[in-house]
């Protein structure tokens, strides 16, 4: 067998029959200058060294994490300075100028149902960087996780059956809660690892909160979207309509502002607050769903609040799991009220119920 | 010169307009603009120089490539349908030691398609997708490392007489396998007849992810070379291990060439740093090829590299290669090689 370098293209002119050719050169050469044109047209910012043939779906692990899913949509976005910047005001530690670039985000589907979302990101560790897949609910709470690259010898430690089942459920704030305040060390974990194996399983919990932050940030609108989609479908049945999202600030005129908190007393960041009308099957408007960020004690939630045709509060959706039972049932006690004043509100959370219904009533 | 007109169009277009939010400051960015083309895209510009010194002749040469790189991901009705990858470049030869048979002469222009295919991933959830276009010989350990531009290549084009071709094939996965197979037209960078030209590839192994890998490949081909058409038969079997900072790489193969039997095998140690920007390898590459059945004539050659990330988008890397023993005849020799690289 002769093995000896035969390495190269062959397609040289003077070599090449004219008459076999198939796709003459020029053709390939004017297709080739008209994508690159078309292409610089929608140049977008990169930072991430990463040739895109290594680029690969991970198919395996999305079956893994959602054994029932039918089909999922990609959406990628650019992370930029300007997210970078926003994620690490969300996180105690620093994400780095070679973690931007564009990013896909899997929305993972059971035909028409929605099951949640993975995202992949890297993380440098001890030996090398460690590449995470994080199977997420649409309001960030870690549904399961798997290791795409990892060199580290305790992969398969902290890729075990109980730290996986111990990780599921948490949020942004509950990962936050268990690392130290630089994010470099673990506090207490209620699940048994190994001394050697802490060190993987901090930098596993810090991929995780960047994960979650950079998704919020980058795919916020999507992911706010789709969990009031969800809440929709939950309160006012199947096949209802979503509307477009809404800034509900912008919809209210001075009078109507000087109705709200002021900013520095209310719990609600009005800047975030979006809403969607719902209507039914004939497109008679039935209800809204308004979202927002809530700060309660310096840590940050999301909520979706749903609103029923006659201006009541149906059900509110939080994104953290580890809320206070006390807070938690401080919101639900304001399930059923229908109060569109500030006057009577005693609570942090009766006010901030209240406002929802006052920025409602513009949807 | 025709040539150079691509690269003026490019220089010569504006920048994008950017991705319109609701605003700024907010939680959360309403995301409302149609991003048309651009979405779901990501396109690159990646350009290299490399020098390639021949130690024993003293002479040194030059390799220059423009090259674009896009990949777009296709949806429909709220579904991924299909993947478009697109790496050409344009590429510069100037007095290399061993001018490759892709260019005219010692100095020359040639467009080269990298890769440029669509994978048809409509049922990519169901393990299979169609893959058509010019891609790689799913082919051992080149089929799951990327080695695109890179001085560090693996012996796919020596062992098989090319890297990549124009064909159809599918590809997939199953709970523990990973599957591509496929069928090409024979002929490299461009598609032409030489009468009964093809190749047919295949590699099916375990996960990628993982961090033990095996992989089996089959290969077979006709191929057109400068005496006319040469028949190839392979079976492959790769193995990746990675630990720790290291990691082992090794292919062996045995096969037919114009009916005259033969092996190649190679193994490699490479490591890379905490950061995964740096990296060094070494290996050992040997051949066999049946003389007239009284033994095999073989061949081993050293090489040595490097990559140091001097940037989040810039590399230099360099590699050194000392052929031992060359076939009949043939001389040791050593080849130095540097490469800068930038994506912008």
């Amino acid at each position: 067998m002769n093995l000896t370098p035969d390495t190269h293209i062959r397609c040289g002119r003077s070599r090449r029959r004219k008459d076999s050719v198939l796709i003459p050169r020029h053709t390939m050469c004017l297709a080739f200058c008209t994508l690159v044109a078309m292409a610089n047209l929608v140049v977008v910012a990169q930072a991430q060294i990463q040739p895109y043939c290594s680029l690969r779906d991970p198919y395996r692990t999305i079956d893994q994490m959602f054994p029932s899913y039918a089909q999922f949509e990609s959406v990628v976005r650019t992370i930029g300075n300007e997210e970078r910047k926003r994620i690490r005001s969300a996180i105690p530690f620093p994400i780095h100028f070679d973690e931007l670039g564009r990013h896909t985000l899997y929305l993972i589907k059971e035909e028409q149902a929605t099951l949640g979302f993975v995202h992949v990101r890297s993380e440098p560790d001890d030996w090398g960087m460690v590449e995470m897949a994080w199977g997420l609910d649409p309001s960030g709470r870690i549904l399961d996780y798997r290791f795409q690259r990892c060199r580290s010898p305790q992969r398969a430690t902290i890729s075990s059956p109980s730290v996986r089942n111990w990780m599921r459920g948490k949020g942004l704030e509950d990962l936050l809660a268990i690392l130290s305040e630089d994010g470099e060390e673990l506090g207490d974990v209620s699940v048994p690892v190994p001394k050697e194996a802490r060190g993987l399983l901090a930098t596993v919990l810090r991929n995780g909160v960047k994960t979650i932050a950079a998704t919020r940030v980058t795919w916020g609108d999507v992911l706010v979207e789709w969990t009031a989609a969800h809440l929709a479908a939950d309160v006012f049945g199947k096949g209802v309509q979503l509307g477009a999202p809404t800034r509900l600030l912008k919809l209210l005129d001075e009078d109507q502002k000087k109705l709200l908190l002021p900013v520095e007393d209310s719990i609600l960041d009005h800047s975030s607050l979006v809403g969607y009308s719902i209507a039914d099957e004939m497109g008679r408007k039935i209800g809204s769903i308004v979202f927002t960020s809530v700060e309660l004690e310096t840590a940050h939630y999301w909520t979706w609040w749903a609103i029923g045709g006659q201006g009541t509060i149906r059900a509110i959706e939080i994104s953290e799991s580890r809320l206070d039972p006390e807070l938690g049932g401080a919101f639900g006690d304001h399930i059923g009220a229908t109060t569109e004043s500030l006057d009577g509100c005693a609570t942090a959370t009766g006010c901030a119920a209240a406002e929802i219904l006052i920025m409602a009533q513009g949807l | 010169m025709m040539s150079v007109i691509p690269l003026l169009l490019v220089l010569l277009q504006s920048p994008p307009p950017p991705t319109t939010a609701d605003a700024d400051d907010e939680v959360i960015e309403l995301v409302t603009a149609d991003e048309g083309l651009a979405q779901n895209l990501r396109f690159q510009f990646d350009l290299f120089a490399n020098a390639v010194h021949d130690v024993d002749s003293g002479t040194t040469g030059f390799l220059s490539s423009y090259g674009v790189d896009m990949h777009k991901v296709f949806t429909r009705d709220g579904r991924d349908v299909g993947t478009l990858l697109m790496q050409s470049a344009f590429l510069r030869a100037d007095g290399l030691p061993v001018t490759p048979g892709l260019f005219d002469d010692a100095h020359d222009w040639e467009i080269l398609f990298r890769n440029m295919w669509f994978n048809y991933t409509r049922w990519a959830p169901k393990g299979v997708s169609v893959r058509v276009g010019h891609f790689e010989y799913p082919y051992g350990l080149e089929w799951a490392e990327d080695t695109n531009g890179t001085l560090r290549q693996f012996t796919s084009a020596q062992n098989l007489g090319l890297k990549a071709d124009w064909g159809i094939g599918l590809n997939g996965w199953a709970k523990n396998h990973e599957y591509e197979v496929a069928l090409f037209r024979g002929s490299g960078n461009e598609i032409h007849r030489e009468g009964g030209n093809f190749a047919v590839a295949g590699r099916v192994g375990t996960p990628r992810e993982e961090n033990s890998v095996y992989g089996l490949s089959a290969y077979r081909s006709r191929l057109p070379s400068k005496g006319g058409l040469v028949d190839r038969t392979r079976l492959g079997f790769d193995a990746t291990f990675v630990g720790r900072a290291s990691t082992i790489l090794m292919e062996a193969n045995i096969g037919e060439t114009e009916g005259r039997k033969g092996w190649l095998g190679m193994a490699e140690l490479f490591r890379t740093s905490s950061d995964s920007r740096n990296s060094l390898y070494g290996r050992i590459e040997a051949t066999g090829t049946d003389v007239d059945g009284s033994g095999w004539d073989s061949t081993f050659r050293g090489l040595l590299g490097g990559i140091y990330s001097v940037s989040t988008r810039s590399q230099v890397s360099a590699q050194w290669a000392h052929e031992f023993e060359g076939l009949t005849g043939a001389e040791e020799k050593d080849t130095l090689q540097v490469q800068f690289r930038i994506w912008l």
